[in-house]
């Protein structure tokens, strides 16, 4: 049998070469978010007033887009997270192909973790590719790159953190949708089943936008999904803190673990799997 | 490497919408896929599995190949309770079903290579394996094609060939010839022969009983769950064709 390191890196390789072979999944979860995205806001800047591109051209746009892009980026990515987690659990019962990874001797949390990473990766791409989307429309409406001042994160490090916290909510939210996606019989109910989710991750990624009372209130960082959010607020505005994102990045890695557990528990469960 | 099956149970929830509360829809009910079922192969012999569609014989193999577990009873492999050690049945058996399938976006090169390196199969090792496996299936024509793009024939092929990528002591096969034609059904049976004589435990559940006459030194005729009688093809036959007696026994 393959060792654990192994085995992770055999079903991740597969499974991120099946989002290339199967060319519709790639477009799907990858391309048609962000092209989508750009075609809508492009679209709207036909119908706005010079006063309105006029307002968007200024500098302010660009701070004021620092508080907007964190928030747009958390829920893109989990939207990213649906159209990938729920092929690849829900879709895979469905078309029988599961069982044939469930036979091998490998260990279901192998199994689990090798998934979970590879459409991480895919979550990510997709949430890039929508926020790319945004911008490319902004650009284009206002004829340049002022929405891009402002933003605070254009430096080594905010990259480094930014890709910190991204990769930790992707693995996060891809661990829940999965989780949904294995208890659900088809791709289709999976996705029907984490509507409410998208719902609340919306809800939970505005809510954390807002100001919290004065002090530093270290347990925030310890909600996941608001901790994500907050953090990359503050890294887009100029101001993170490295203790937020190393609590936020623990956090979201023990949450993964978690579900991790909960995924290979239910792989080994012959009334959801068989 | 023997098997042995020890007064095997398998139910599983009843889910006919008759028999179902109204206000609760459930059903309390259960349906005995398996029951009570013993019985033992040898090393280096075929058992055949016949009986009728619902008799039980997807679910004993399930079992034997660790897919599922009994609710009661024990199923032991080489000395080993495979319940107790549930990936040791997945390393020794070579399992087939129908209900398995192989992702269509792939070849049937690329499966073989992933399920092997799953398997921890050595890279020169697997290269033999390949070439003999893919060979004797007449399978390195369609090597490079995907599964989507494949006829029901070579699916079920390329099922048999990964199914067998580590060379498993144990080869447990349900329906091995299904969608399968005359040559290649063949091909099957002179595989799973040669494999016999290597020494492998071999148990198929099929519904042809040329297939189990020519490849089976015994036979377990299933019905309703319960083993009806489990014997030496000629002990069953008793001078009738393998048909008729079947049929006689089920009556």
């Amino acid at each position: 049998m393959a060792g654990k390191a192994s085995a992770v890196r055999v079903i991740f390789n597969k499974e991120i070469k099946k989002v290339f072979q199967d060319r519709r999944m790639l477009v799907l979860t990858v391309f048609m978010p962000g092209t989508l995205l750009f075609a809508i806001y492009s679209a709207l800047g036909l119908i706005m007033s010079d006063d309105m591109i006029s307002e968007l051209s200024s500098t302010e746009t660009g701070t004021v887009m620092s508080a907007v892009i964190p928030v747009f980026l958390m829920i893109f990515l989990f939207m990213g997270c649906i159209g990938a987690a729920s092929e690849t659990i829900a879709g895979e019962k469905e078309r029988g192909t599961m069982t044939s990874l469930l036979k091998t001797p490998v260990k279901r949390s192998h199994i689990a973790l090798g998934k979970i990473l590879a459409m991480s990766v895919v979550a990510a791409a997709s949430g890039i590719s929508s926020l790319a989307g945004l911008f490319g429309a902004l650009m284009v409406i206002t004829g340049g790159m002022t929405v891009l001042t402002g933003i605070q994160i254009m430096t080594f490090t905010g990259v480094i953190a930014v890709i910190t916290i991204v990769s930790a909510a992707a693995v996060m939210l891809v661990g829940t949708v999965t989780l949904v996606s294995a208890a659900s019989r088809t791709a289709k109910e999976a996705q029907v089943f984490t509507m409410p989710l998208v719902l609340a991750v919306t809800m939970v990624c505005i809510l954390a936008a807002m100001p919290v009372p004065e002090g530093d209130k270290i347990w925030i960082y310890m909600i996941p999904v608001v901790n994500n959010t907050k953090c990359l607020l503050e890294i887009f505005s100029g101001v993170s803190d490295l203790t937020h994102i190393f609590v936020t990045a623990a956090v979201s890695i023990a949450v993964t673990g978690l579900e991790v557990m909960g995924l290979s528990h239910m792989f080994g469960n012959e009334k959801i799997m068989v | 490497m023997g098997i042995k099956v020890e007064e095997v149970i398998k139910t599983y929830p009843c889910r006919k919408s008759a028999c179902m509360d109204t206000q609760t829809k459930q059903c309390s009910r259960k349906l005995t896929a398996v029951d009570n079922v013993s019985f033992e192969v040898y090393k280096g012999e075929a058992l055949g599995l016949l009986g009728a569609n619902g008799a039980g014989k997807t679910t004993m193999l399930r079992m034997l190949a660790g897919i599922v577990s009994p609710d009661r009873g024990k199923i032991i492999i080489n000395g080993k309770n495979i319940y107790e050690n549930r990936g040791y049945a997945r390393t020794v058996a070579g399992f087939l079903t129908n209900e398995m399938k192989l992702e269509d976006c792939f070849t049937p090169e690329y499966l073989f290579d992933f399920f092997s390196d799953l398997y921890g199969v050595d890279r020169s090792v697997r290269e033999e394996r390949k070439d003999r496996l893919f060979a004797a299936f007449g399978l390195w024509n369609e090597s490079g094609r995907k599964i989507s793009h494949m006829s029901t024939g070579m699916k079920q092929k390329t099922s048999i060939v990964i199914s067998l990528v580590h060379d498993p002591p144990v080869i447990i096969f349900d329906e091995p010839t299904n969608g399968l034609d005359i040559m290649t059904s063949r091909s099957v049976e002179d595989y799973l022969l040669e494999q016999k004589k290597a020494g492998k435990t071999l148990i198929l559940s099929t519904h042809i009983f040329s297939l189990a006459e020519k490849v089976c030194d015994r036979i377990g005729i299933m019905r309703s769950g319960r083993m009806v009688t489990i014997d030496a093809i000629e002990g069953i036959k008793r001078g009738r064709t393998l048909e008729e007696s079947f049929f006689e026994l089920l009556r």
